[in-house]
């Protein structure tokens, strides 16, 4: 008799324990923080204002990428119309750092390429500026992907709730968590139809089994969901637990993204906030709690549509709808809409480059759960752009090269004005997230280097000028090891006596060797580190000729000193952080520093801009109007390994990169490769040129190539250079 | 005698400063929100009459948030500036102004060369420049590039 007891004392403080346990999950759930929500990842919004190189297919694309859809009336925030050179659309209101703006009708006039006019048609004035709301360009998730919006209780339509209840718990508002008839009416039904037709889980059960249990069917996890559901009760009044359902529950997938809660559903199927839908979107929604996979809107819209109907058929039963309206509702087709870009990462590479900026300031753990919002520094137009034109040349150029689909790619295009990355390219095939090679491809950056050298000999005050006559002649050097270094052009040949612009322009090695020699390792190591380089450098020759091993990131940030006239800017993805509230959490200032000779690097930009209009980039002097001012570099290294070239307008700086993983030869120059990607991405994108003006020390010449004369600027042959005031040449009369 | 010399070059540096007449005794002395911001913007250097509708714009929001004491506004509006008109020295030079305010002195001295690398021929501008980099190479205790700041001053005074 004793064991019975002690056996059933011992099951009663199982059982106790267990009941305990289950009530602190519950309620350590539903105190603590119910949902991890992951960031918000955002482009840059576009500013508009009069007098913007914009085109109407470039506005029409950022539209289309923030889901606007082509309506005939403007009722609802995200709609437009087109009307001959105008666009009238309404915008949404949305948070920004600064202020929050509200929804508007905006007129947008073009005129040649650019905005004419801008009216807000709701205030009834002509408008200065004014941003878009930004396009979501993914987020930073938990592992398990689950994205939401969340809602409260009393913002949610009663129709909504009450079409729930209806549908998935009659008696929500009477039961304790369980509801026995419902249960009864549901085995009654399944005993009938011979298999499973009608489920009696609550909404309470529903919320449990989603919150804390799996989808597996066993007694056990009934069992559990059923003392859970009780204790949810116990605890927390009924609101409480209707408003977690309709954020806990599963609706949707959108890639590896797993759509929760009615908040996040209405606007990923409808673009319309909650109380923003009509009765036939509310009705969907509800319908497709029962199964979102087996009543798919996309896959499956005839099931959804039958389902929709019967529960608008129920919604009348109830009295919550009249007939007409039920029957007006049916008429509607589902109507939601074509997917907004909203998956896990629509740029990948770039969404890692955030990732890292980020990692400085907050856990991985905290970006992935406390709904942070990140503003980005992206140009979405640019970056399609981008990714258009590299996978397409890439794939070309691979196939003339015959290199099996091997060859890859990396660009980087940034804002000369303030460092800001607006695209980011780190693969062949730009939506494959991996091997990041924009940021973690370190390689020999060959020629690249020879803009730091020549810069040096401008500044050590050795006086060099662009002018003077530098040595491009043979030469050997002895290594440490008695070994023997000769380096040779790229044309195998020598030039003799060549001035510092041409040597530069042409990339002639031996002459860069001999300069470099004289400048000093140590001073071209301290350029290079106020160019931004923190890598350190090696201080051996072969160092001037690029065996120097950088990223792309790093030749960006490099080149990018010079594109900004002598300034190092870090390279910046990030400019804002809000709290999940749209309340201020962090900027992230563009940070400004003189480093560099504003006189020298004028000099030397305007070398580079000879190297595209003589030198070995002269391929792009061809591919644009003459208007079209720009310098740069292209860099090969040896065996035709990797392919470079660095360039930039008066606004944009791009840095492109080709080469194969396994560093084998590609057949491919700086010119014949990375320029010709350069070049047509610039092809399509809005840019200003550099406009180079004289300053206290330096003026800007028009030089005889031949005699290296000042020559008047209407002659032909004219190459234009910074020369310093107190190094002037002799003027020349005549053109040659 | 080297505490002596740095000291009368500070006396120095603070009667040149306040000879001039400038915001920067203001923001050295009495750094108010009030005073401040009406120095960020002030009369003496305005935007260039090319400066478009969109920028003007944002520099008069800019102003008001500065007036408000609400610095981070101001210096985003104006960063929007920029971008809109990358070449516009007076958008930058206000920025280096803010941030002199917010005693952030290495950005000050920044955004205040890249004014002057976009002035031309404004000497104004340049010297005001000169002034922010002077104030903050003091503030930062950077005495003889202080100095070398003060002496460009000086010369360009002379002009």
């Amino acid at each position: 008799m004793v064991p019975w007891r002690y056996l059933f004392l011992t099951l009663i403080l199982v059982f106790i324990g267990y009941g305990v346990y289950l009530d602190l999950r519950v309620q350590q759930q539903f105190d603590g923080k119910r949902w991890a929500l992951p960031a918000k990842v955002y482009a840059r919004p576009l500013e508009l204002y009069t007098g913007l190189r914009l085109s109407e297919n470039n506005l029409l694309r950022e539209l289309k990428m923030l889901g606007f859809r082509n309506m005939d009336d403007l009722k609802h925030p995200g709609s437009y119309y087109v009307d001959g050179n105008e666009i009238v659309l309404t915008t949404r209101s949305f948070q920004f750092w600064d202020e929050k703006t509200n929804s508007s009708v905006i007129k947008i006039s073009f005129d040649n390429n650019r905005i004419s006019e801008l009216y807000n048609f709701s205030q009834d004035k002509d408008i200065d500026v004014m941003r878009l709301e930004p396009v979501i360009i993914g987020g930073i998730y938990p592992a398990h992907k689950e994205d939401r919006l969340l809602v409260k209780f009393d913002e949610v339509p009663e129709l909504l709730k009450s079409a729930i209840t209806i549908v998935e718990d009659r008696n929500f508002y009477l039961h304790h968590g369980l509801d026995y008839k419902g249960i009864a009416r549901a085995m009654w039904a399944n005993l009938r139809a011979g298999k499973t037709v009608q489920g009696g889980s609550t909404l309470t059960q529903q919320l449990v089994k989603n919150f804390f249990l799996s989808n597996t069917r066993s007694l056990w996890r009934k069992a559990n969901e059923a003392v859970m559901a009780l204790l949810v009760e116990w605890h927390y009044d009924k609101q409480d637990i209707f408003e977690a359902y309709l954020n806990e529950i599963y609706l949707g997938q959108d890639k590896a993204r797993a759509i929760h809660g009615f908040g996040l559903a209405s606007h990923f199927y409808f673009d319309r906030a909650l109380d923003d839908l009509e009765l036939h979107q509310i009705v969907m929604l509800v319908a497709l709690v029962k199964g979102p996979s087996y009543y798919s809107p996309r896959r499956y819209p005839q099931r959804l549509l039958k389902r929709r109907n019967l529960i608008l058929d129920m919604l009348v039963e109830f009295g919550v709808v009249t007939q007409s309206e039920a029957t007006a509702a049916k008429r509607k087709p589902l109507g939601i809409i074509i997917s907004k870009p909203t998956s896990v990462s629509s740029h990948p590479a770039f969404l890692d480059l955030v990732k890292r900026q980020l990692k400085t300031f907050y856990r991985e753990k905290d970006l992935a759960s406390e709904g942070l919002q990140i503003f980005t520094t992206l140009d979405p137009l640019i970056q399609q752009q981008a990714e258009r034109i590299i996978e397409r040349k890439t794939r070309q150029l691979d196939r003339q090269q015959g290199l099996n689909g091997r060859l890859q790619a990396a660009t980087i295009i940034t804002n000369t004005t303030n460092s800001e990355v607006l695209a980011l390219v780190g693969d062949s095939k730009p939506k494959q997230s991996g091997f990041n090679r924009a940021l973690d491809a370190i390689r020999p950056v060959g020629s690249l280097i020879k803009p730091a050298i020549y810069l040096t000999a401008l500044e050590v005050g050795q006086g060099y000028t662009p002018l003077t006559l530098i040595d491009d002649k043979v030469l050997h050097l002895k290594g440490p090891a008695g070994d023997v270094w000769s380096p040779r052009n790229y044309d195998k040949r020598t030039h003799g006596l060549v001035p510092f612009y041409q040597a530069l322009s042409h990339s002639y090695n031996l002459a860069t060797v001999h300069l470099g020699l004289k400048v000093g390792f140590e001073n071209i190591q301290q350029t290079l580190q106020a160019m931004g380089i923190k890598r350190s450098i090696p201080a051996y020759p072969s160092m001037l000729l690029g065996a120097v091993n950088l990223s792309p990131y790093e030749v960006t940030q490099m080149y990018h000193s010079l594109a900004s006239g002598g300034f190092n800017m870090p390279l910046s993805a990030i400019r804002e952080v809000l709290a999940l509230d749209g309340s201020p959490l962090k900027r992230f200032p563009l940070k400004v520093e003189q480093t560099l000779n504003i006189d020298s690097v004028m000099m030397i930009n305007t070398i580079l801009n000879n190297v595209t209009i003589e030198g070995t980039a002269k391929r792009m002097a061809a591919a644009f109007p003459a208007d079209f001012v720009a310098a740069g570099k292209t860099g090969t290294t040896d065996d035709l390994r990797d392919s470079w070239f660095a360039g930039f307008t008066g606004q944009h700086l791009m840095v492109s990169w080709l080469g194969v993983d396994e560093n084998k030869p590609t057949g491919l120059t700086g010119a014949s490769g990375a320029l010709k990607i350069w070049i047509d991405i610039m092809k399509n994108i809005p840019t200003q040129p550099i406009v180079f003006n004289s300053t206290d020390n330096v003026e800007y010449i028009a030089i005889d190539p031949d005699t290296n004369k000042h020559i008047d600027a209407s002659c032909s042959n004219a190459v234009f250079l910074g020369v310093p005031r107190d190094a002037l040449p002799e003027s020349q009369s005549r053109c040659h | 005698m080297l505490n002596i010399l740095k000291n009368i070059l500070v006396i120095l540096i603070m009667l040149s400063i306040s000879a001039c007449g400038s915001y920067l005794k203001k923001t050295a002395e009495q750094p108010t929100e009030q005073g401040g911001s009406t120095g960020v913007f002030s009369q003496q250097i305005k935007p260039a009459d090319t400066t478009s509708a969109a920028v003007l714009a944002l520099i008069k929001k800019a102003r008001s948030d500065a007036m408000a004491g609400k610095m981070d506004k101001a210096m985003l509006r104006l960063e929007r500036a920029v971008r809109i008109e990358p070449a516009n020295a007076a958008v930058w030079h206000y920025m280096a102004k803010l941030f002199l305010q917010q005693e952030n002195y290495k950005q000050a001295a920044g955004y205040a060369a890249k004014s002057s690398s976009l002035a031309r021929s404004n000497r104004t501008l340049i010297i005001d420049n000169w002034r922010i980099i002077a104030h903050a190479r003091y503030r930062q205790g950077n005495l003889k590039a202080a100095q070398k700041a003060q002496d460009k001053i000086n010369t360009l005074q002379q002009q």
